[in-house]
């Protein structure tokens, strides 16, 4: 089989770019201390427009990341962000992320779904041999799901992410292409 | 106790600034496909002369408060024998990652590699403030994991198949060593 328009469509989004008028919804939720300290282990300081600007224009200009909306398919509106980054183009190997950006919308499986459509992508078109990605240990829903999406806890980094009086550790959860194969396309040999 | 003029001295080795005099004998090194093979997971390239200048000139000239980058040189003749650093992942929760090579295979095994490895956690923990420490290193370079066992570095996990080399995927391993553990074995007078 080879995947047609269906390739960046899951079953209740999709991935597409990103535009400068989303910017805006980004800075909502980039306003959001909760959502901050899921993203990543930066103090949790709300970001300006520029911040984001700019991060935007460079993500749109680098040739070696993908970074995706995730929209929803009902009505096309944007609930977060997905990407493949720091890449090792003869490793074949690449960090993943991906968020919601609106608590209302978590809880829902859109980012389990979008991270479906992400793998599938880096291993069907990128042709990377192995995904990883980094998860707080206090995040118990997102790592369960990466667990249901088939990534595999490789190393637990000890105390090194400091939040509210003791620190705690950041998961490293990785996925082959060879075991995401056998899971979703046992067909492909 | 608070150290003086030894915070960055060991027995055989200490650690000092760059020098653009260095410049050559970086290039020596990094025109070795096995020492660059042992030390990142870049296809081994040999580096150009303007590359090693761009790197020197940033770092002789530090415009971050994040990195920390060290030559390593021998006590007896003060000549240059690797390089050592430390890159701040997050002040806030005192995290970083360090890395080191010695860079002619001569040096090899002689002990510089630990004890600059001593000294470069020693400043990390004693003079920056860190609560943890992390670095990477290749499954096939088991002279360096026993090296970082012997500091006190601890396995943390490993990424499977993360780095492709002669046919295959090898693991990547992370090992970690904190503060507290550092303590206890160095100084344990601190409580």
């Amino acid at each position: 089989m080879i995947y047609a328009s269906n390739l960046l469509r899951g079953e209740k989004v999709h991935l597409t770019a990103i535009s400068k008028d989303d910017l805006p919804i980004y800075q909502k939720w980039f306003s959001n201390p909760e959502f901050l300290r899921l993203l990543n282990s930066d103090p949790a300081m709300p970001k300006t427009l520029d911040s984001i600007t700019e991060w935007y224009e460079e993500a749109s200009k680098s040739k070696d990341k993908y970074v995706f909306g995730i929209r929803a398919l009902d009505d096309n509106r944007l609930l977060g962000n997905c990407s493949i980054f720091s890449i090792s183009q003869n490793s074949r190997n690449a960090e993943v992320g991906i968020y919601i950006g609106e608590p209302s919308e978590w809880g829902k499986g859109f980012g389990s779904d979008a991270m479906n459509v992400l793998l599938r992508f880096a291993f069907m078109d990128v042709n990377l041999h192995r995904l990883e990605l980094n998860v707080f240990s206090y995040n118990a829903r997102a790592i369960k799901s990466y667990e249901k999406i088939g990534f595999v806890r490789e190393a637990v980094l000890r105390e090194i992410l400091y939040r509210d009086g003791t620190y705690h550790d950041i998961h490293i959860m990785g996925i082959l292409r060879r075991d995401w194969l056998a899971k979703y396309h046992p067909e492909v040999k | 106790m608070i150290y003086t003029d030894n915070l960055l001295r060991g027995e055989k080795v200490h650690l000092a600034s760059l020098s653009r005099d260095d410049l050559p004998t970086y290039q020596k090194w990094f025109a070795n496909p096995e020492m660059l093979r042992l030390l990142s997971n870049d296809p081994a390239m040999p580096h150009t002369h303007d590359r090693h200048i761009k790197w020197l000139d940033d770092h002789t000239k530090p415009t971050s408060d994040s990195e920390f980058t060290f030559s390593i040189r021998a006590l007896d003749d003060n000549r240059i024998v690797g390089g050592c650093d430390i890159e701040i992942d997050s002040w806030a929760s005192g995290q970083a990652w360090v890395g080191i090579f010695i860079g002619d295979p001569d040096d090899w095994g002689k002990g510089y590699g630990s004890e600059a490895m001593n000294i470069l956690i020693r400043f990390g923990f004693m003079e920056l403030n860190l609560h943890h420490i992390s670095l990477t290193v290749f499954s096939y370079n088991p002279r360096a994991i026993k090296a970082y066992e012997k500091v006190g570095f601890v396995h943390e996990g490993k990424r499977r198949e993360a780095l492709y080399r002669d046919g295959a995927y090898h693991d990547m391993h992370i090992m970690g060593i904190l503060r507290r553990e550092w303590l206890a074995k160095h100084h344990p007078e601190i409580k």
